[in-house]
């Protein structure tokens, strides 16, 4: 038999992974994911942000990809969204991208 | 566990699975699984968007874009453009009628901008057959908090402050239904949900059960527990095998979870609940018909009194809503009383769903606050009429409703508004027609339903219809006279005065209300023998406009009784004795010189 408490802990847990269709996160990443981007790695970009998020079980974070218009050199190209700001940051590997998801959720949590 | 970075929302309900939607999701799952993004990807079923005119749809989060008329082989891109680079797929964004430009974002979009979903909240935000999403979105909360914190007096109370009025057609307050049903003495009651929805064109109810079964499964035990009763029935349509699915997994989920059961949430309440098919017979959307079907009965009316909220299905007491009007429920006891009622008019509170077909661009399932104005639902909504024809009617409330001029486009959507321009809400269905319908023939086809539809069980229905039906069948095929009119009318009277039920009391709703605004075009067929519309063939008549005649000869090839004679380079001419009025001449004339 259902508690009330089991519902609300269902009703937690599941709310943070439809966040996605909520756009209810406070947090935005953006990874470049054009073809230079692509070329330039940042499928394992994307990678890293997504494995860290469900390691480290963000749930304020969410993760979006698109182009970002930055010359091919500099990809891959991460949108940091929160506070409002926009920071764009060139030629981001996997570890540079874990970093910056743990110091937007650490600020944003400030 | 893994963290999903998109949901691409597949629309699973009636229409799109109608428009291939199956084979859209399993192109989708193939790209997504092809391309490696399974793990990153989740593709969602869900239930109704309501723009069923532009399915398959497909919406993609987080940005929320609405993809229409997607095929299996669109999916490769879909996946490959969007999923993987992130790029929508212009091609495949929604176009409004109006303004060619694509529109990215379903909250931009004219169909949605002027709704507001309440009983259709979760339907296509939710996936139907997953518990824990209705959970994640507020679900259950309604009933764990009526069980623990309120008592059965005070969640009547709510819904009787909320001022929601049944959304099945009749319109009487919810809260005192259940006031009733709650006085009534006896240990066992029942809760029945009638979704035997029958009106030609209206699936509002389908579409919630499709698409937020969980819903009504809540609302039926808060129904349950505020009357007393432990056992609930849902009687839904055979027709509906996707809803019926839908429900009786969700029966499950919610049996499996301990929220239909014995003790539910730790109390002494106890609710189960049961599907009943009904064959589609559509006089079972009355209540007494509706009980005597579960019975196992033949579906036939009773006279009330007594009411099914004293002696009801089995002769117990029994409190009958239909599924928009406990759709409402769980929301009013989350969000109060106050928070329904500030939506709509005086005396018509909250929303009401309608399902827009007919003549419109923008058919779908639409949700509005009641006081709208026909127009914003027709032009804004609806996005107007196709082909730049002129609107000439609406018939809202089905069958027993009736149609409505242009003069009364500006009539708010109200149950009393409705009621006094002559037609009424009913369960929803709103037919908009153009200037090429012909009213007496719109007034015939309804009349045909209601007769076909009609138990045989009161003399005023069985034989009053089918007399009704055959005058109408007599204008329609230049037999008529003006007397004819006049029957009519007495017909009608007698009809809505004597017959048993429901539907035989309003049968002749759709006929009066014609003769009401469009008397003209009855008097055209009786008097002057002519359908001004062009939709009877008896009336009609063709003949060839000699100046503008060329001679081509291929009217003449067309025809498939050799009615039209003349030779290359002469004018033709149509032996009205032969013509059989079939009307395949005129579109191949070049020169438009057939006329009707």
């Amino acid at each position: 038999m259902l508690t009330v408490a089991e519902l609300n802990e269902i009703r937690s847990r599941v709310r943070k992974q439809l966040r996605v269709r909520t756009n209810g996160s406070p947090v935005k990443i953006v990874i470049a994911s054009g073809t230079t981007a692509i070329s330039s790695g940042s499928r394992a970009v994307m990678a890293a942000a997504l494995e860290e998020i469900a390691v480290k079980g963000l749930s304020t974070v969410q993760v979006e990809q698109r182009e970002i218009d930055v010359l091919a050199t500099e990809q891959t190209a991460v949108l940091v969204c929160a506070h409002g700001e926009e920071v764009l940051y060139k030629q981001c590997t996997p570890e540079m991208v874990r970093e910056l998801i743990s110091k937007a959720v650490t600020e944003s949590a400030e | 566990m893994a963290y999903v970075r998109s949901h691409v929302l597949v629309c699973a309900g009636t229409g799109c699975t109608s428009s291939g939607c199956k084979a859209v999701e399993k192109a989708i799952e193939q790209e997504v699984s092809r391309l490696g993004l399974e793990s990153e990807v989740k593709i969602v079923e869900t239930g109704c968007f309501g723009f069923c005119k532009i399915g398959p749809i497909v919406m993609i989060y987080p940005e929320g874009s609405f993809y229409c008329y997607v095929k299996p082989e669109d999916a490769a891109e879909l996946v490959s453009e969007h999923l993987l680079k992130g790029r929508m797929v212009e091609r495949l964004l929604y176009r409004d009628v109006q303004n060619p430009k694509p529109t990215a974002f379903f909250t931009d979009i004219g169909f949605y901008k002027k709704q507001q979903r309440v009983a259709l909240a979760n339907c296509g935000a939710i996936d139907a057959e997953n518990i824990e999403e209705y959970i994640a979105l507020d679900g259950y909360q309604a009933l764990a908090n009526a069980l623990t914190q309120m008592t059965p007096a005070e969640v009547i109370h709510m819904v009787k402050q909320s001022g929601l009025r049944g959304r099945g057609g009749g319109g009487f307050s919810t809260g005192l239904k259940w006031e009733f049903a709650a006085r009534s003495p006896g240990p066992i009651k029942y809760v029945v949900c009638n979704a035997d929805e029958g009106d030609p064109g209206a699936f509002m109810d389908r579409s919630i059960l499709e698409g937020d079964p969980h819903a009504i499964i809540e609302a039926m035990a808060i129904a349950g527990y505020a009357i007393g009763a432990s056992q609930g029935y849902v009687y839904v349509r055979a027709e509906y095998p996707i809803a019926v699915n839908r429900l009786s997994i969700a029966i499950d989920q919610a049996r499996q979870l301990g929220i239909l059961g014995k003790g539910i949430f730790g109390t002494k309440f106890s609710f189960d609940l049961s599907i009943r098919l009904g064959a589609g017979a559509f006089v079972c959307g009355e209540e007494t018909a509706l009980i005597a079907s579960i019975e196992g009965k033949r579906g036939m009316p009773k006279p009330r009194p007594p009411y099914p909220a004293v002696r009801g299905l089995w002769d117990k007491p029994t409190l009958i809503n239909n599924v928009e009007t406990f759709a409402n429920i769980p929301q009013i006891l989350r969000k109060g009383a106050e928070w329904f009622a500030a939506m709509g008019t005086e005396n018509s509170k909250g929303t009401k769903v309608f399902a827009l077909a007919g003549n419109i661009n923008n058919t779908g399932l639409v949700e509005v606050p009641m006081g709208i104005t026909l127009r914003e639902i027709i032009y804004d909504i609806g996005g107007g009429i196709p082909d730049k024809k002129a609107f000439k009617a609406c018939q809202t409330g089905g069958p027993s409703g009736g149609c409505l001029p242009a003069s009364l486009l500006d009539t708010p959507v109200d149950y009393d508004t409705l009621t006094a321009v002559g037609s009424m809400m009913g369960s929803g269905g709103l037919i908009v027609m153009d200037e090429s319908a012909c009213m007496v023939d719109v007034a015939r086809f309804f009349l045909e339903f209601t007769q076909e539809e009609s138990c045989g069980k009161c003399v005023p229905c069985r034989e009053g219809t089918k007399r009704m039906l055959e005058i109408l069948e007599r204008i329609t095929k230049g037999h008529g006279t003006p007397d004819d009119v006049d029957l009519l009318l007495e017909l009608s009277a007698t009809i809505k005065g004597a017959s048993l039920c429901g539907l035989g009391n309003t049968a002749p709703n759709p006929v009066l209300a014609t003769l009401r605004f469009f008397r003209a075009e009855f008097e055209a067929h009786v008097v002057d023998k002519k359908c001004p519309a062009g939709v009877c063939q008896a009336l009609l008549s063709y003949s060839v406009i000699a100046e503008k005649c060329k001679g081509c000869t291929l009217c003449k090839k067309v025809c498939p009784v050799d009615a039209i004679s003349g030779t290359l380079k002469q004018v033709h001419i149509i032996d009205k004795a032969k013509c059989i009025k079939c009307g395949a001449c005129v579109p191949k004339c070049p020169f438009k010189a057939i006329v009707r």
